[in-house]
C-alpha cells in the first residue's frame, strides 16, 4: 500500500482512498475529518483500517457520520480492510451496521 | 499485603508531613495577625496533603483526626467561617497534637490517645458536626440483582473531550452480563459541521444477568452530569433503591493494616536539591576526565611534557577542592527549620508574660551543616527566651522608658568569612549592671568590679551558676544558665559574645563553623606525633625567651603575654607522648589560644604549616578521649590528631583545681 | 504500556503512584505541581494523567483546565487524585474537564484497578 499516515487520501478517478491512522483517537482526529470530506466529494470511497491499532468513540462516530452521508448521496463506500480493534469498537458501539463493516475482510 | 510495598514511603511522609506542620503553624501564626486567602490555602493544603498520606499509608487515627481539622480549614476557606484567634488557637494545638502523631508513628506506637481524641472531638464540634467516629467503610447496597436491565445512555457534547470513553463504559458493562447495544444515531450532524470531539451518539442498552443496579451506576459514576443516564428494570424483580451514580468506592478505611515496625525505624536522612546532585555528578565527570588525562603519563614520561603534567595536576586540585565544596553542601541546610519554631514560641511567651513582641526572621535561608543546625537549636531557644523574659519589658514600662508597647526581637543569620553569624537583638532594657556585680559578688565569682569594664561585667553572665532573674521564672529557669548556652556553642566550634547598650536593648551574637567535617587547623609536631590545632582558636604563636617565663608553686608555668601572664600547657605532658620532644621551651614554640573564655599557651616543638582537616571521630574508631575532638589522615598517609582546646583547658582548669 | 504522568506535591504520594505504575510497566514522568505537568505534557504526549487535587504553584483543576486547551489533551483521560469529603470539589475538576477521581486513601490494588479502567 504504502500510504503514510499524513498524505493518505489518495483519488484516483472516481475513487477516494483513505487510510486511518494507527493511532485514530481524538486528538488526531481533525486530519482524518478533512480526508473524509474530501473522500465524500467522489461517487466512490475506499477506506483502509488495516493499521488502526487504537480507535475510540469520537473516531467512530466520525466514520459513522461519513458512512452515513455517503449512503444518503448515493455514494458507495468499500472497505479495503479492517483492523480487529476497530472491529470490536465497532461492534461494542452496536455501529458495525452503521458502517457497512463487512463480516469478514481478509486485512 | 500492599503494606510490604507501601512502608518504604513511610519516611518520605514523615518528612514531608514535619515540612508541611511547619509551614501549618508559620501560616497559622502570620493568619493570627490578620490573614489572607492564600494563607488559608496554604494551610488547607498541607492538612490536606497529611490526611492523605496517612490514609494511604495506613495511619487511619491521623487520617481522621486530620479530616476534622481540614473540614474546619474548608469552611475558612470557603468563607463559610471566619477566622479568629479561637479557630487558630485550635488549629495550633491541633498542629501539636499531630506532631505527637508522627513521633509516636515514627516509634511504631499506637497513635491516638485521650489528648488527641479530645481535641479530635474539640475540632468536630467546632465544624459543627457530631463529633461520632466515623463509619470505617460505605456499605455497599448489594441486592439480590435483577436479571435484565434497560440503560438508556445520552451523553452530552462534551463528555469525549473529557476523557470519558464509553467503550470502556460499555467493556465494563460487558463484564456483568450480556449486552445488547443499540445506537441513536438521529442527532448525528453533517460531516462538514462535526466537530470530531464532541458526542451526538447515544445509545439504548439491554444487559441481561444477575446485576445489582449500584453495579450499573458505578460504571456510570464519572460522567454524573455530563450524561442522561436511565436505569431500568427490564423484568419484574424487587426494587432497587440505590439511587444512580452514589456509589463510593472506598473499602480500605476500616481495615487499614498497622505499619510494620522496621519501616518506622527512623533513619537518618537528608532531602537534597536536585541541582546540587546535578552538579555533583558533573564534578565527577570533570574529575575522571582529568584522571584519563593524567593517565597518560603512565605510558612514558619525558621533559616536554611536564607543563602538561602540572596542568592536570592543577586541574585536580581545583576538581577536588570543588568536589568537596559541592560534596560539603549536600548537608548543608537553610537555617529555617529551627528558625521557624519562634514565631510560635515568641506568640507563646509574650502572652504568657504579657509582653507584646513583634519577631523579626532574618536570613532564614543561610545554610549550615546539618549537624549544627541540629545542635544549635537549644541555644538559640534559650536566648530567645532569656531575651524576652529578661531583655524586654512590659509595655507600661517601655512607655515609661518612651519607647513603643511592642517590643521587637530580631534573629538574623548571615554568611560572614568562612562562618555563620546568628544575633539574636532586642530593643529590651539591656543588661543592667549593677544587678550583674551585685549577683556576681554574691555569688563569688568576683571579688570586687572596680575598674571592670562593662564588657568584662557582661562577660559575667556566662559564668556558670550565674542567673540575674530576680524570681526565676518557668521560662528562663529550668536550670540552665547562660554558661550552658556557651558550653553548647563552644561544643560546636563557635563562639557566643554579648554587646548590650542600657535603656537600649541587647545582642548575642553565636558565631558558627560552616561545618563541623572539616576544620582549617595548623600542624604542629609533637616528639614523634603530629597534632592539629584548629585555627580559630588560635590567638598567635610565639618563641619565647627565659625572662618571659615563670614558674609558680604547684609546678605550674606561666608566660607573659601582652599585658598578662597565661599558663603554659606542654601538649607532650598533656597527650604523654614526651619520646623525641624538646623539653625546652625556649627551643620549641608556643601557640597562644582560645576557649572557655580562657587563654593559654601550647608548647610545641614546630608548626610545619596550615591546612584542611577532614575530621574524623575517634570515638566511632575507637574512644573518647579528654583534649582531643578527632582525628584526620595526613598527605603521607599518617594520622594526626586534633586538639580539643576548650576540652584541654577545662582538663587543666580541673587539675589546679584538684 | 502506557505512558502516565503522576502529578503530586507529596513526595510520599507521588512514590507510592509512580512505583505501583511502574510496576506494573508502565513508563511513568512525574511533576510536583500543576505547572511542572503542564510543561512536561507539553513536551510528550501522555495515555493518562494522575493528579492531585491541591498543589502550590498550580492545582489539579487548574492544571486540567490548562490541559484540556491543548488539541492533543482532548480526550487522554485525567483522573484527579481527590478525598471523598470534597464532592464539590470533584465537580469542580468535572467541570474542567477532569475525566473521574480516584479516592483517597487508595491502595495500589485499588489503583492499579482503575488505571486499567481508564486505560481499557
Amino acid at each position: 500500500m504504502g500510504s503514510s499516515k499524513a498524505k493518505s487520501a489518495t483519488a484516483s478517478g472516481a475513487t477516494t482512498r483513505v487510510v486511518l491512522p494507527a493511532d485514530c483517537r481524538i486528538a488526531d482526529l481533525p486530519g482524518v475529518k478533512s480526508e473524509l470530506q474530501a473522500a465524500l466529494i467522489t461517487p466512490a470511497a475506499e477506506l483502509d483500517a488495516s493499521a488502526v491499532e487504537r480507535i475510540d468513540t469520537a473516531a467512530l462516530q466520525l466514520l459513522a457520520v461519513f458512512c452515513r452521508e455517503a449512503g444518503a448521496k448515493g455514494h458507495t463506500v468499500t472497505w479495503l480492510g479492517a483492523s480487529t480493534v476497530l472491529r470490536d469498537a465497532a461492534a461494542l458501539l452496536g455501529l458495525t451496521q452503521t458502517l457497512e463493516l463487512p463480516a469478514a475482510t481478509p486485512a | 499485603m500492599s503494606t510490604v510495598s507501601l512502608a518504604q514511603f513511610h519516611q518520605t511522609f514523615f518528612e514531608e508531613s514535619h515540612e508541611g506542620l511547619d509551614a501549618m503553624e508559620s501560616a497559622l501564626l502570620a493568619l493570627d495577625g490578620g490573614g489572607d486567602a492564600e494563607l488559608v490555602h496554604r494551610i488547607f493544603r498541607a492538612a490536606h496533603s497529611i490526611k492523605g498520606g496517612a490514609a494511604t499509608f495506613g495511619f487511619p487515627d491521623m487520617a481522621a483526626f486530620t479530616h476534622e481539622a481540614e473540614s474546619l480549614l474548608d469552611e475558612l476557606r470557603d468563607g463559610r467561617r471566619a477566622v479568629d484567634a479561637g479557630i487558630v488557637e485550635l488549629l495550633l494545638r491541633s498542629v501539636d497534637c499531630l506532631r505527637g502523631m508522627f513521633a509516636r508513628a515514627q516509634a511504631g506506637e499506637p497513635l491516638a490517645d485521650a489528648h488527641s481524641e479530645q481535641l479530635r472531638q474539640e475540632l468536630a464540634a467546632a465544624v459543627g458536626r457530631d463529633a461520632a467516629p466515623k463509619p470505617g467503610a460505605a456499605k455497599r447496597a448489594e441486592a439480590a440483582g435483577t436479571s435484565a436491565w434497560l440503560i438508556r445512555f445520552h451523553p452530552h457534547q462534551g463528555m469525549l473531550a473529557g476523557g470519558n470513553e464509553p467503550l470502556r463504559m460499555f467493556r465494563e458493562l460487558a463484564e456483568l452480563g450480556a449486552l445488547k447495544v443499540e445506537p441513536a444515531l438521529e442527532k448525528l450532524p453533517a460531516l462538514a459541521s462535526l466537530e470530531p470531539s464532541d458526542c451526538h451518539l447515544g445509545w439504548t442498552i439491554e444487559l441481561r444477568g444477575k446485576v445489582a443496579r449500584a453495579a450499573i451506576a458505578s460504571v456510570f459514576d464519572w460522567v454524573e452530569g455530563e450524561c442522561d443516564l436511565v436505569i431500568e428494570e427490564l423484568v419484574e424483580a424487587a426494587p432497587e433503591p440505590a439511587p444512580v451514580a452514589t456509589a463510593p468506592t472506598v473499602a480500605a478505611a476500616a481495615s487499614a493494616p498497622r505499619a510494620s515496625r522496621e519501616a518506622a525505624a527512623e533513619a537518618s536522612s537528608v532531602r537534597v536539591g536536585i541541582d546540587k546532585i546535578d552538579s555533583l555528578i558533573d564534578l565527577v565527570g570533570e574529575l575522571v576526565i582529568t584522571q584519563s588525562m593524567l593517565d597518560t603519563f603512565r605510558e612514558g614520561f619525558d621533559a616536554q611534557r611536564i607543563e602538561m603534567l602540572q596542568h592536570g595536576l592543577a586541574q585536580l586540585a581545583r576538581h577536588t577542592r570543588s568536589l568537596q565544596e559541592s560534596v560539603m553542601g549536600i548537608r548543608m541546610l537553610p537555617i529555617a527549620s529551627v528558625f521557624n519554631r519562634f514565631p510560635r514560641m515568641v506568640r507563646d511567651l509574650g502572652q504568657k508574660l504579657g509582653k507584646q513582641v513583634k519577631l523579626d526572621l532574618v536570613g532564614e535561608h543561610t545554610e549550615l551543616d546539618k549537624t549544627v543546625l541540629e545542635k544549635i537549636g537549644d541555644p538559640l531557644v534559650h536566648l530567645v527566651r532569656n531575651a524576652i523574659d529578661h531583655g524586654l519589658e512590659t509595655p507600661d514600662r517601655r512607655r515609661a522608658a518612651g519607647k513603643g508597647d511592642i517590643g521587637t526581637l530580631r534573629l538574623e543569620a548571615s554568611h560572614r568569612g568562612g562562618s555563620i553569624v546568628v544575633e539574636i537583638s532586642d530593643d529590651g532594657a539591656g543588661l543592667n549592671r549593677d544587678a550583674i556585680v551585685a549577683k556576681a559578688l554574691q555569688r563569688g565569682l568576683i571579688g570586687s568590679a572596680e575598674g571592670m569594664s562593662d564588657e568584662a561585667v557582661a562577660e559575667l553572665i556566662f559564668q556558670p551558676g550565674f542567673s540575674t532573674a530576680a524570681t526565676t521564672t518557668d521560662l528562663s529557669g529550668r536550670g540552665v544558665g547562660m554558661d550552658v548556652v556557651r558550653r553548647n556553642v563552644v561544643d560546636l566550634g563557635g563562639n557566643v559574645a554579648i554587646r548590650s547598650v542600657v535603656g537600649k536593648g541587647s545582642v548575642f551574637t553565636i558565631t558558627l563553623p560552616l561545618t563541623l567535617a572539616i576544620i582549617d587547623g595548623l600542624t604542629a609536631v609533637v616528639g614523634d606525633e603530629h597534632y592539629i590545632v584548629p585555627l580559630a582558636s588560635i590567638v598567635e604563636s610565639v618563641q619565647l625567651r627565659g625572662e618571659a617565663l615563670r614558674t609558680v608553686t604547684g609546678g605550674g608555668e606561666l608566660f607573659r603575654f601582652r599585658d598578662g601572664w597565661l599558663p603554659i600547657i606542654r601538649l607532650h605532658d598533656a597527650f604523654g607522648c614526651a619520646s623525641g620532644a624538646r623539653s625546652e621551651i625556649e627551643q620549641g614554640l608556643v601557640i597562644v589560644v582560645e576557649g572557655e573564655g580562657a587563654r593559654v599557651g601550647l608548647f610545641v616543638d614546630e608548626l610545619i604549616g596550615q591546612q584542611q582537616a577532614v575530621v574524623k571521630s575517634l570515638e566511632a574508631n575507637y574512644r573518647r578521649v579528654v583534649g582531643i575532638s578527632g582525628a584526620t589522615i595526613l598527605a603521607d598517609g599518617s594520622v594526626a590528631l586534633i586538639v580539643d582546646v576548650a576540652g584541654l583547658i577545662r582538663q587543666q582548669g580541673r587539675r589546679k583545681a584538684a | 504500556m502506557a505512558k502516565i504522568l503522576a502529578v503530586d506535591d507529596s513526595a510520599s504520594m507521588r512514590g507510592m503512584v509512580a512505583f505501583t505504575l511502574r510496576g506494573a510497566g508502565h513508563d511513568v514522568s512525574e511533576a510536583e505541581n500543576g505547572q511542572l505537568a503542564v510543561d512536561a505534557a507539553k513536551g510528550s504526549r501522555f495515555d493518562l494523567v494522575l493528579a492531585d487535587v491541591n498543589m502550590p504553584v498550580m492545582d489539579g483543576i487548574s492544571m486540567v483546565r490548562e490541559l484540556r486547551t491543548m488539541p492533543e489533551y482532548k480526550g487522554v483521560p485525567i483522573l484527579m487524585l481527590t478525598t471523598e469529603s470534597h464532592t464539590d470539589r470533584k465537580m469542580e475538576g468535572k467541570a474542567a474537564g477532569a475525566t473521574g477521581w480516584l479516592v483517597k486513601p487508595f491502595d495500589p490494588e485499588q489503583l492499579l484497578a482503575t488505571v486499567k479502567r481508564v486505560l481499557g
